[in-house]
């Protein structure tokens, strides 16, 4: 999976901009793909590698802001690099509070953007790992019964046995058993872990 | 005054304190006597019937008249007969008004004296107001009324002297402008002419000087040296008067060199060694040292040339010259030319430095009278003086002194060692010099000789002063005459004296004594006066010449002649002397009376007027020869003529002169043909015998017995025949007689060539002033004629007072016709009131001998008044005879239909005046114009010109306007249509005025075109507020350009930002793909490549930014609208984006160009395109979109569209958006649009809106093409 060849899309109207974008990315050994506007680029099947999209503010037909937002409407969270004439703060703050990996204005340093384009792509590789970790732990999540569900979340929170047996009303033994039934199934070696994987789960907004 | 009126008052007193009045006054009749016979007045009562009751005494011993004659109406005695009438009126007026009786008149003294006396009277009224008396006084005021007069006539004669001062003032001033003009124009002149000969004679010297470097003969050589020094000398005289033109017109400028004035002096003084050595002069140049100076080294150069060459002209041969600077010892430098010559009289010590002045006498040593004159003013130009005084060897003493330091300031050029060239000129300068020896020496092998042997060689003497000239003359006569020579009169008479020759020829300008003069004393002289004599004469002289040529000159010759002619005349003239030397031994061995013939021979070479000469010469033929008839046959255009016939009578020889061809009747033509054809005499001793004439017509029927013919030859010439003969008498004519008829008859023809040569020279002269003189009055009466058709002509020669008037004349005057008028006739109409000016018009015009044009009065006997016109035209001949030719038209209609006119005029120029309208009027066939003051007071003229020429209207148009007006114009009058022309005119102040023309053609019945009449506008205020405007309007589109262009700012930034920022990454990629490690060669040139098609796009944005805030003057081009509107879509690309409207553009192909403003077509485009973007700013739910259309409109127009989907329009708006200030935007300032329109209406075209469909607005606008826009 390492080795999967990350890809830069560059979204412009502005050939000169998209050509010089191409040409700097290449000495960075990176592939790129180049779209005139993001409707040519949603036609596009996803990609599945490590990847990120550089994109002008200001785009024919829409503004780039509106486009990531369809972007994440549409769960695609490939990371994204604006790049914008103006310095409009207020839209910076807007796309970076949307995701997005960076906001360069142009004229932008090619060190800059270099290194924003290797950091998305690292973020994305690094997303694109760990979404497969989570989607494990759901695996395993999902075979927890609701019980041990809810003892789960108890351990998760730091109770005892103990406690967890007095919260649920159950016996203290009947608790023991789901407990260590939830370390099982979840793979946890220690509480520490489970805690660490119920966090996992928290952070990406499933209650355990 | 005082006295009488006491009295007056006493009497009153008197008066009234009595009952009754007349009782009372005879009471009070004592003391009033007393009282009245003491005022120095005479004092009068008289009753209310005018018969006078009282006098004091006073009248009894001024008139000596006694009381009885003077009561009643004996006081109207001592009145004079010329004022009685008036006295009586004063009386009657007094009477009837019951006033004061006033007045002044001359009342005789008793002894017959009239003296002036004032005489006042009142009168005295009773209760009812009845006159009682008259009292009154009589008061002598003859000195009053003489002090008056005497007053009167000083005042009068000190305006009349008043008036001369300033008539002669004027004339003064006149005369001065006039001469200041003159002078200007001379110097102008000599420039020019000048100029124009330095040229010819470049191109002469040229030539001479190569031909001189070439290996040529000696006596070419010669020749051309000749040619060279006079051609030389002519460029220097040229150089003088361009010198003098220089200094007249203050052109001349002074450049101080330091040099050393010793050095320079005798550099220039050495250029004058080798004449002096020629001329044997003893020239001694005497210098200090040195002499260290700041002087102008040219100018100096030409002062000491010109004061030297003017020693050795004037120095004769062997004489002394002496050159001084003297050591300094005052603040001048003292430099001294001294020459031995005749020196200058104290009275021309002045005058010889002024321009052209040569002494009297003097003018041989030729020179244009200019050097002397140079002097001084270059000796003044370097604020020194130059004066010339008398040497101590009796010759003339220059002393130039001139400062030796430049003045203060000015700038010196510090030289030490200034290459002098040689002084130019210096060779022309002094007068062409060759001794007699040399002269003689030099004599040429002839060019060719004369033919026939002589016995001995005939002697000339060429009397000349020019040695050129004389050496020039000898050569042509060539050796086989023996040539004597003379440089002056008195030279030439000694020579003559001494040498006797056969022919003299001689100039007449010489110095000492002139040509003429030696031909006088030559003519006086019993050994000389048969002499024949040739004059030189220049071309002017034809006066002299006539005269010498009457006085027994033989022939003359213009100079410049040629050599042929000088020959053969002298050739001629030397074969007679030669013949008549022959002559003499025959006659004297003939026993001839020799003085006899010689004094015939001398009458007939005395005479000068043909007719005379030929019956002086036929009478003394026939009689001494003793024929009974002669006839004198002249060659007439080729033909024999008979000029005249000599009979013998009872009576002696009677000699008729008459015109008749030769016949058979006459004489016998086969004889004279003989002679004619032989020219060698004829004589038939009997012609009964038989001989060669025998079987001629006219010898047969007259039978002559002695017959003899002789041919009259001059200049190998045959001029006639002389033919007599004795019918009586055979051997009538004995060779005596022959010889000597043949010495007459040579002699004769000389004569006769010489009358022939006179008479030609007259008739020449009489010819020419006869045409000129009808030339003058053809030329006078055909003009006034042509011009003044329908009025009376005069001619009025003012010498011989005659005045001619024709018909009119009379009938205009009011004359019965008489063969000449009088001026006196003409000034008896004159108007009294116009008199005077009439009187001082003529007077000018006559003592001018001007034109004169003049309008007055006339008075005619019947009371009624005429209102002539006057114009005279002034010609005078060479004896300054005047003689006005004229018109006198009655111009009284007219005045008085002018009078009206002007009244009604005068409201139309008032109206003009306030609207700046002048008005006019061209005849179209004519060209007469005619204009309206204000007109005149547009262009600049006195509106008070009653005569204005169309020129100066024309010549008033500005240059670049000029053509097309006349085109405009022009055009019109062909097509008979009127014109509006706008166009400027240049006042003599310089200033520029705007006007504007509107002319309408004027037809006759017959639809011909009589004239324009127009009216001319000075619309300068109107184009200056249109300009004004002009002027804020593209000032306000600049600033709203500016405006929006600011607007765009951040978008315009974009545009730029977005290559650029690509030509830094190119950059970049460029140098990665440049490194060692990761080189790649084709990676780094497709960046660079990139770099430089971004950096190139990056300029072409900046361009376009420029082009728009570029403030410049319209300035139509052909302009591709698609083009200007790509040019703004590139710039507002990001706006679009930023405000989010899709844009597109729907360019026709190949357009036309319009004409246009590129800078304004860009702000038109822009301004609707932000117009629009602004339209959809508001507009939610449904896409904005803006889109530009262009295309054709019919063949001569491009229209474009901008559609919206905004807010959309009013229709009923749709008129008012254009309008300034109009918006319906709450931050527009309603300026957008109103620009667009101003823009578009400036190109000519259109603009409006529509609302679109469904939503938004379309504008449009069309402009014509270029093939429009210049029609």
């Amino acid at each position: 999976m390492k080795d999967v060849q990350p890809v830069v899309v560059v979204i412009d109207d502005d050939p000169s901009i998209r050509e010089a974008l191409q040409g700097l990315l290449e000495t960075a050994a990176l592939a790129v793909e180049l779209y005139v506007s993001p409707r040519e680029y949603l036609q596009r099947k996803n990609i599945d590698a490590p990847a990120c999209i550089i994109l002008d503010v200001r785009l024919p037909g829409s503004s780039g802001l509106d486009f990531q937002r369809e972007l994440a409407r549409a769960g695609n969270r490939t990371p994204v690099i604006f790049l914008t004439g103006h310095a409009d703060i207020a839209m910076s703050v807007q796309a970076l509070k949307a995701g997005a990996v960076e906001f360069l204005t142009k004229p932008y340093r090619d060190q800059a953007l270099l290194e924003a384009v290797l950091l998305a792509i690292e973020n994305d590789r690094a997303r694109r790992e760990s979404d497969e970790v989570l989607a494990e732990i759901q695996q395993r999540l999902k075979s927890l019964t609701p019980r041990e569900r809810q003892v789960m979340a108890l351990a998760a929170a730091g109770q005892s046995t103990k406690q967890i047996a007095g919260s649920l009303g159950i016996g203290d033994v009947t608790a023991r058993v789901h407990r260590r039934q939830v370390m099982r199934k979840m793979r946890a070696k220690s509480l520490a872990e489970l805690v660490r994987i119920a966090e996992r789960l928290k952070n990406r907004g499933i209650d355990v | 005054m005082r006295k009488r009126r006491n009295c007056r008052r006493q009497l009153n007193r008197n008066g009234g304190t009595a009952l009754d009045p007349s009782e009372k006054a005879t009471r009070g009749k004592i003391n009033f006597d007393t009282l009245a016979d003491a005022v120095p007045q005479i004092v009068w009562i008289t009753g209310p019937d005018g018969r006078n009751i009282y006098f004091n005494k006073q009248w009894v011993d001024y008139t000596g008249l006694t009381l009885e004659e003077s009561y009643g109406h004996g006081w109207n005695i001592p009145f004079h007969p010329d004022d009685r009438q008036r006295a009586w009126e004063a009386w009657q007026h007094a009477v009837q008004t019951d006033g004061v009786y006033s007045l002044e008149c001359r009342l005789r003294r008793a002894d017959g004296i009239y003296r002036w006396w004032l005489i006042r009277g009142t009168a005295l009224h009773d209760e009812n107001g009845k006159v009682i008396n008259w009292y009154g006084t009589w008061t002598d005021v003859e000195d009053i009324k003489r002090t008056e007069e005497a007053l009167k006539r000083a005042h009068d004669e000190s305006e009349e002297t008043n008036r001369k001062l300033q008539q002669a003032y004027d004339e003064i001033h006149n005369l001065y402008e006039k001469t200041k003009a003159l002078n200007q124009f001379k110097t102008q002149m000599f420039a020019n002419v000048s100029h124009e000969l330095r040229t010819p004679l470049t191109l002469i010297l040229g030539p001479i000087e190569n031909l001189l470097l070439m290996r040529l003969p000696e006596e070419v050589t010669d020749r051309l040296k000749l040619a060279q020094r006079n051609a030389r000398g002519l460029l220097k005289q040229i150089n003088d008067l361009l010198d003098v033109a220089r200094l007249d017109a203050g052109k001349t400028t002074v450049t101080y060199y330091e040099t050393d004035l010793a050095k320079l002096i005798k550099h220039v003084a050495s250029s004058f060694d080798g004449p002096a050595k020629e001329r044997q002069f003893q020239f001694s140049v005497i210098t200090p040292s040195s002499m260290p100076v700041q002087i102008d080294i040219e100018k100096f150069e030409r002062i000491l040339v010109n004061l030297l060459s003017n020693a050795f002209k004037f120095t004769p041969a062997g004489g002394t010259i002496r050159c001084q600077l003297h050591e300094k010892s005052g603040p001048f430098a003292v430099i001294e030319v001294v020459d031995s010559g005749p020196g200058v009289p104290e009275a021309f010590r002045v005058s010889i430095f002024e321009q052209f002045f040569q002494i009297p006498g003097s003018t041989r040593f030729g020179g244009t009278g200019l050097g002397l004159s140079i002097v001084k003013d270059f000796v003044e130009l370097q604020h020194g003086r130059v004066t010339v005084g008398r040497s101590p060897e009796g010759g003339a003493l220059f002393k130039i002194e001139i400062p030796p330091k430049a003045p203060e300031g000015t700038p010196v050029i510090r030289h030490p060692d200034v290459v002098l060239p040689a002084p130019s000129f210096v060779e022309e300068s002094v007068p062409p010099f060759r001794s007699e020896k040399r002269e003689q020496i030099k004599r040429r092998e002839p060019l060719d000789g004369f033919s026939e042997p002589k016995l001995r060689k005939s002697r000339v003497l060429v009397v000349e002063d020019n040695p050129d000239m004389r050496e020039y003359i000898c050569e042509m006569l060539g050796t086989d005459v023996e040539l004597e020579t003379a440089g002056n009169g008195r030279e030439g008479l000694e020579k003559a004296r001494t040498t006797i020759p056969d022919l003299i020829i001689s100039d007449i300008m010489m110095p000492e004594m002139d040509g003429e003069e030696m031909f006088r004393r030559i003519r006086a002289n019993r050994e000389l006066e048969a002499i024949p004599f040739i004059l030189l004469t220049a071309k002017a002289d034809e006066e002299l010449r006539v005269r010498l040529l009457r006085e027994g000159a033989i022939d003359y010759l213009i100079k410049p002649f040629m050599q042929e002619e000088l020959r053969s005349k002298a050739r001629n003239f030397l074969a007679v002397k030669a013949s008549e030397a022959k002559y003499r031994g025959l006659m004297e061995s003939a026993q001839v009376e020799v003085g006899t013939v010689i004094k015939a021979s001398q009458a007939v070479s005395g005479e000068i007027e043909v007719g005379k000469l030929i019956e002086m010469l036929l009478r003394i033929a026939v009689e001494h020869a003793g024929a009974e008839r002669g006839l004198l046959i002249l060659f007439r255009s080729d033909k024999p003529r008979i000029e005249a016939e000599a009979t013998t009578g009872s009576d002696g020889v009677e000699v008729t002169l008459r015109q008749a061809t030769v016949t058979p009747s006459e004489l016998s033509e086969s004889l004279l043909h003989h002679v004619i054809r032989t020219r060698e005499s004829v004589i038939l001793d009997d012609a009964a015998d038989p001989t060669l004439f025998s079987g001629d017509a006219y010898v047969q029927r007259r039978r002559p017995r002695s017959v003899l013919c002789l041919p009259l030859v001059q200049q190998a010439k045959l001029l006639g025949a002389l033919y007599l003969e004795n019918n009586s008498t055979p051997r009538a004519f004995t060779s005596n007689r022959i010889a000597v008829l043949e010495v007459l008859a040579s002699q004769a023809a000389i004569s006769l060539e010489n009358a022939a040569l006179y008479s030609d020279l007259q008739q020449k002269n009489a010819d020419r002033k006869q045409a000129e003189e009808e030339l003058r009055r053809s030329e006078a009466y055909l003009a006034e004629a042509q011009r003044l058709s329908q009025t009376g002509s005069f001619g009025w020669d003012v010498s011989s007072g005659e005045i001619f008037w024709s018909e009119e004349s009379f009938r205009i005057f009011g004359y019965d016709r008489v063969a000449f008028a009088t001026l006196d006739m003409a000034l008896q109409r004159v108007h009294p009131d116009d008199l005077a000016l009439v009187q001082q018009t003529i007077d000018r015009a006559t003592s001018d001998g001007k034109n004169f044009d003049h309008e007055h009065r006339l008075l005619m006997p019947d009371g009624s008044v005429k209102h002539v016109h006057v114009v005279a035209h002034a010609t005078s001949d060479d004896s300054g005879r005047i003689e006005f030719v004229g018109a006198v038209t009655d111009v009284t209609v007219a005045k008085q239909a002018e009078e009206i006119l002007r009244r009604s005029e005068t409201y139309l120029h008032e109206a003009q005046r306030l609207g700046h309208v002048g008005s006019w009027a061209s005849d179209a066939s004519s060209g007469a114009f005619s204009a309206s003051p204000e007109l005149l007071r547009i262009f600049g003229c006195d509106p008070d010109e009653s005569n204005p020429k169309r020129k100066i209207f024309r010549e008033r148009i500005h240059p670049e306007d000029f053509l097309s007006f006349e085109k405009t114009a022009e055009k019109a009058r062909s097509e008979k249509t009127g014109y509006d022309f706008d166009y400027r005119i240049v006042l003599p102040d310089g200033s520029i005025r705007h006007v504007n023309t509107v002319a309408r053609p004027v037809f006759d019945v017959s639809g011909d075109l009589v004239e324009y009449v127009g009216t001319t506008t000075d619309v300068t205020e109107r184009k200056r507020a249109e300009e004004a405007l002009r002027h804020a309007q593209a000032e306000l589109a600049y600033v709203t350009r500016l405006t929006t262009v600011g607007e765009l700012t951040a978008s315009i930034a974009h545009e730029i930002v977005q290559p650029l920022s690509a030509v830094v990454t190119n950059g970049n990629t460029c140098l990665h793909w440049l490194d060692d490690k990761t080189i790649d060669l084709a990676k780094a040139r497709s960046a660079a490549e990139r770099m430089v098609r971004d950096a190139e796009r990056t300029s072409d944005i900046i361009r376009r930014i420029r082009a728009l805030t570029i403030r410049s003057k319209p300035q139509k081009l052909e302009v591709q609208m698609n083009r200007v509107v790509k040019g703004i879509l590139a710039l507002t690309h990001d706006e679009f984006l930023k405000r989010q409207v899709l844009v597109s553009a729907e360019l026709a192909e190949a357009l036309p160009p319009v004409l246009g403003d590129r800078v304004q077509l860009q702000q038109l485009m822009l301004n609707l395109i932000m117009n629009g973007i602004e339209a959809m700013a508001s507009v939610a739910g449904r896409p904005r979109e803006l889109t530009i259309e262009t295309r054709a409109e019919g063949a001569d127009h491009v229209l474009t569209v901008v559609r919206d989907s905004g807010v959309g329009l009013d229709p009923e708006e749709a008129d008012q958006i254009f309008n300034a200030f109009f918006t319906t935007k709450p931050e527009g300032t309603g300026m957008g649009l109103a620009i667009c329109r101003s823009i578009v209406e400036a190109h000519d075209g259109r603009i409006w809106a529509s609302p679109g469909t469904p939503h938004g607005a379309v504008f449009y606008f069309s402009l014509p093409t270029k093939a429009v826009g210049t029609s």
